[in-house]
């Protein structure tokens, strides 16, 4: 119940605040919210089906190249174009998770994170289409006419479609697909006797947070508004990974606390004269030995997926 | 349910507006007479750090011998040096900050190619200037943005006064490209070809990927073509092994490369086998003569003594010296459109660290001369006077 209480007055002062704070902390709160997406994917693949991935990068750049080309393209329009981008990137996630269903844990991981680098090298030297190493910049996106061309409007379409994501990855884990997927975590053999698809669901628990990470991606994209393979390296990768260990494996609140951790808490220690990276990397290192279960350890029991 | 929202309208709402209110930035007007305030953001941390301290370094050994002058106009001069990690997502983030929480009047020198184009979309949207940053982009200054200026000639450029060189100065005519097969390098190569070709000579292409270590096949073909010049373009690195690699067969054609050649870096590499090489000169080396060059290093060593002094600090000890030039013109109006102004004013500015700026309402990138430098007793000596391109 403490759960829902929080809820009502935590939306109030999330919809308000854009109009309380300058454009600086609106921009850091979406950069948190479109990472927490990517958390939210990634919390259903390790949190709750027990797998590892280092190429996640990969998918939330497809995602934002995606949308970028597809709308600047003229294409399809902004929503329909993030909807395109996630599908093309479920698919080529899917297709990726196949030739790894009998992968496992650091398996997966170190196959994934080879992924992440041909998908990176494959952005610089498809020059045609991405534009190479130079980088593709995005002018607004319109949606329905409107131009999103201020830092609020992208902070409203990234806050509803965390909410609708946190909502989604809730069903997930109550319905059948997300207990099947806990129980391949907590063990394969007691799933396989009980006629669990082990493969299905495993490629259905990569599929899904590729999704995720591609809609993030999308919105990204727009976000920034400049784009170039660099910045989808293994280092975003671990940052992916790292947002859900520290905001808790398998908590609802995890990967949002864990995106705030890694947007938020080193723009705060800018003031830092010269040991910025020092303090967080403290941080980081005390919150592990302190928060065994994440942050989302002193949130209440009722925001936990299992 | 109900419960909830009756909470939520009395007491939370109150918190609410409270805490809204509390981190609301106040919304101030810039002042006419109070410090001048800059910002700067690059690569404090990661692997390019080098090349945002560098020019922070720089920047900052400005700001320190200004305001130990009096200042701009008798106001004092104040830098704010944000991190980026060399992320254009932070780029943008510290843009914004620096925009409205700082109210910083200009961007100065900023650090990093991604980064700076990162910015573009905001500088334009937010009217302030982004001066001088260090980068290399077509992007920056075609077409003319009007709150951005560069002072750094691109590599096209570049390579279209390399070329007047070769069949100008030295009257060769067989010459083989060795390139990173990038971005950089087929923006380099168009440049030079299509200079070259004006002159009616045809240069032979020899591409290589990013990361190979073997140069042994480009060098051999290059030799058998008969090349007497070879246009490196690449890292001082690779630059290297491709001096080292045309040794080996006892074959010494003339080496030139882009301003990245032209770098003390390259002797510890290539030794005296670098003896000879020209590079192109986008600034004086820090192995110059002139007395702005002497003056330079004095004051790094004055100010900001624990630091070295490298090409990237210069930059930034040179961006400082034209923002002081703009805010002169301007009569101390730091406001974005009186800076704009004021440097689009600017003509065959000369701060003896680089060749002379000129800025118009069109031109934005603000110097098209390069001079080219000659590898002698490991150091780099300007050889050639500030040239454009024919």
């Amino acid at each position: 119940m403490t759960g829902r209480r929080l809820l009502l007055p935590l939306a109030a002062a999330l919809l308000a605040l854009p109009w309380g704070v300058g454009g600086y902390v609106t921009y850091l709160l979406t950069l948190t919210f479109i990472y927490a997406l990517v958390a939210i994917g990634m919390n259903l693949l390790t949190g709750l089906a027990g797998q590892i991935s280092l190429g996640h990068a990969a998918f939330f750049a497809i995602g934002a190249y995606a949308t970028g080309l597809l709308t600047q393209r003229g294409l399809l329009p902004f929503p329909l174009a993030l909807l395109a981008a996630a599908l093309l990137s479920t698919g080529i996630g899917a297709l990726a998770a196949l030739p790894a269903l009998r992968l496992r844990n650091l398996y997966l991981a170190i196959a994934t994170l080879g992924f992440g680098t041909v998908v990176q090298k494959a952005l610089f030297e498809w020059r045609g289409l991405t534009g190479g190493g130079a980088g593709l910049e995005l002018a607004p996106p319109h949606i329905a006419g409107l131009v999103l061309n201020n830092g609020r409007a992208l902070y409203y379409v990234a806050l509803a479609v965390l909410a609708l994501g946190l909502w989604c990855a809730g069903n997930v884990a109550r319905m059948r697909t997300g207990r099947a997927m806990l129980m391949l975590r907590d063990s394969e053999i007691a799933a396989g006797t009980l006629g669990i698809g082990i493969a299905r669901f495993r490629v259905a628990a990569f599929a899904l947070s590729t999704f995720y990470a591609a809609i993030a991606g999308g919105l990204y994209a727009y976000l920034v508004r400049y784009i170039n393979p660099e910045s989808f390296g293994l280092g975003l990768s671990i940052s992916f990974l790292g947002m859900v260990v520290v905001g808790g494996l398998g908590s609802r609140a995890g990967p949002v606390l864990g995106a705030v951790f890694f947007v938020l808490l080193p723009e705060a220690f800018r003031g830092i004269k010269d040991a910025p990276g020092l303090v967080f990397g403290l941080a980081l290192v005390l919150a592990m030995i302190f928060l065994p279960r994440g942050l989302a350890g002193i949130a209440p029991r009722s925001w936990r997926l299992t | 349910m109900q419960n909830t929202s009756r909470l939520l309208s009395r007491r939370h709402f109150g918190q609410l507006a409270a805490a809204a209110a509390a981190l609301a930035v106040p919304a101030r007007a810039r002042a006419a007479d109070g410090p001048i305030t800059i910002g700067f953001v690059g690569p404090l941390s990661g692997s390019l750090s080098l090349l945002g301290a560098g020019v922070r370094d720089g920047l900052k050994t400005w700001v320190a011998e200004a305001n130990d002058g009096g200042g701009l106009g008798g106001r004092p001069v104040t830098l704010i040096a944000e991190d980026d990690g060399y992320d254009p997502s932070r780029t943008v983030a510290a843009g914004r900050k620096l925009a409205e929480q700082d109210k910083v009047v200009a961007i100065v020198a900023p650090a990093g190619t991604a980064g700076t184009a990162a910015l573009l979309p905001l500088v334009q949207e937010s009217r302030l200037p982004l001066l001088f940053p260090y980068a290399f982009s077509h992007a920056l200054t075609s077409p003319t943005k009007t709150y951005a200026f560069t002072t750094l000639p691109e590599v096209r450029v570049q390579m279209a006064v390399l070329a007047d060189y070769i069949t100008g100065t030295l009257k060769q005519s067989h010459i083989a490209a060795v390139y990173q097969n990038d971005d950089f390098g087929q923006d380099a190569i168009i440049g030079l070809e299509a200079q070259l070709k004006r002159a009616g000579v045809v240069v032979q292409r020899l591409p290589f990927d990013r990361g190979t270590t073997n140069f042994s096949g480009v060098v051999a073909q290059a030799r058998e073509a008969g090349a007497e010049h070879v246009v490196f373009l690449g890292i001082p690195r690779d630059a290297a092994l491709v001096m080292r690699e045309a040794n080996k067969l006892g074959w010494h054609p003339q080496f030139s490369g882009h301003n990245a050649l032209g770098d003390p870096q390259t002797f510890a590499l290539a030794g005296a086998l670098a003896e000879g090489a020209l590079a192109v000169a986008v600034m004086e080396p820090l192995d110059s003569d002139k007395p702005a060059v002497k003056a330079m290093l004095a004051a790094q060593a004055k100010y900001l003594p624990s630091t070295h002094p490298t090409t990237y600090s210069m930059h930034g000890y040179n961006s400082g010296r034209l923002f002081a030039e703009a805010v002169r013109r301007a009569g101390g109006n730091t406001a974005p459109d009186a800076l704009v102004a004021a440097l689009e004013g600017i003509s065959e500015f000369d701060t003896g660290l680089m060749g002379p700026i000129t800025f118009s309402h069109d031109q934005h990138a603000g110097s098209l001369s390069c001079a080219m430098m000659q590898a002698r007793d490991r150091k780099w000596h300007v050889v050639s006077g500030w040239m454009k391109p024919a």
